[in-house]
């Protein structure tokens, strides 16, 4: 088993490896802050208490989940419906297990324990994409890992808690169009994370179904679970071999596995 | 804070940190299935599609329809999707206070 070739030895710090990942991550790190802002304001808004949305920010750091789970809120915090938002939860992040599978392996030096406490809150789609990329062209380091994570992370929560300092000073959100904000966000993930022709089944479906099912009485957030199950479900059982991507190998003795999901994750 | 927030935040926290570990542990070949494989990759733009679907076609607001259409567009040919938020939430907000 290839062990200390790939990944650097964990002794003195690299000031290169740290300077490239700044550098690297600079973009992200800036919309980072800029979508905590939009994450902090539109959570205060919703109803969400500052410090709880500055804590799921600090604990969860998942973006796309973290808007989904906030527009739970709007039933009021006192009616919160604590299990759907942990599966909707699960269910957004589900992918974070394609990219860890992939990842670990390239880091095959360090102790699995070593590389849960890192992976735990700063495996995001953003530095699993940056480290996939370096990792290929230079030795997999997971100095750079988390240099990327811990900056991209400081300006997420840095800039949430700002929003939720604004937040409160808005007076009538709909004349701002800041209803529409929540749209506006999942529409362009939507769009940013569109990969392949059954893509466009996935929406129609899923968009579909939710809006049937949110027709009917008392299925409430559970809806968009059942939705976004099931038409995952019917398109990826519809769709054959020649629109999937192909299958990593992963075997224990390859180290770099990332044919399949760089497919299908940004 | 309330304590069903802390709950939620501590639960989702929870969840979230067992996907990101998930693949260290699990046995990885279990997910080469062809199968599982597109339908973990369906699932989020599936929730995002579920979470969009009521909001939009139940709205009857020309402007929140119009404004979709900006930020889809916008995104789409410049992949930014903080410029899209942005442009969106103005040509709402431009609409609405235009047709009053």
């Amino acid at each position: 088993m290839p062990e200390s070739t790939t990944v650097e030895p964990g002794g003195a710090a690299d000031p290169g490896v740290l300077r490239q990942a700044a550098w690297d991550a600079s973009p992200i790190i800036v919309s980072g802050f800029a979508f905590g802002l939009v994450f902090g304001l539109l959570s205060v808004r919703n109803g969400v208490s500052p410090l709880a949305a500055t804590l799921m920010s600090a604990l969860v750091f998942a973006g796309a989940s973290q808007f989904v789970a906030v527009d739970f809120w709007r039933q009021g915090v006192q009616a919160l419906p604590v299990a759907a938002i942990t599966f909707t939860t699960l269910a957004v992040n589900l992918r974070h297990l394609l990219m860890s599978a992939t990842l670990a392996p390239t880091l095959r030096g360090h102790r699995c324990s070593v590389l849960a406490a890192a992976f735990s809150l700063l495996l995001i789609d953003e530095t699993w994409a940056l480290s996939e990329h370096r990792f290929k062209q230079r030795r997999a380091s997971l100095r750079y890992f988390l240099a990327c994570g811990g900056l991209i992370y400081l300006g997420w929560v840095g800039g949430t808690f700002v929003g939720t300092r604004f937040g409160a000073a808005i007076p009538n959100p709909a004349v701002w169009g800041l209803d529409f904000t929540f749209i506006a966000m999942f529409l362009s993930l939507l769009i940013l994370l569109r990969k392949r022709r059954s893509d466009y089944a996935v929406w129609l479906l899923s968009a579909g179904l939710a809006f049937t099912l949110s027709l009917l009485p008392g299925l409430g957030p559970l809806a968009v679970f059942i939705a976004a199950i099931t038409a995952s479900a019917i398109v990826a059982a519809l769709t054959g071999s020649e629109a999937a991507a192909p299958a990593p190998a992963v075997a224990p003795d390859a180290p770099t596995v990332s044919a399949a999901v760089n497919k299908e994750n940004s | 804070m309330t304590w069903l927030e802390l709950w939620a935040v501590l639960l989702m926290a929870g969840v979230t940190y067992l996907t990101r570990i998930g693949g260290i542990f699990l046995p990885v070949d279990r997910l080469q299935s062809p199968f599982v494989q597109r339908f973990l990759a369906n699932l989020p733009a599936a929730v995002l599609a579920a979470l969009i679907g009521p909001k939009l076609l139940g709205s009857s607001d020309s402007a929140v329809w119009l404004a979709a259409v900006v930020v889809a567009v916008t995104v789409w040919r410049s992949r930014n999707t903080l410029l899209g938020v942005a442009l969106g939430t103005a040509t709402c907000a431009a609409v609405r206070y235009f047709s009053h």
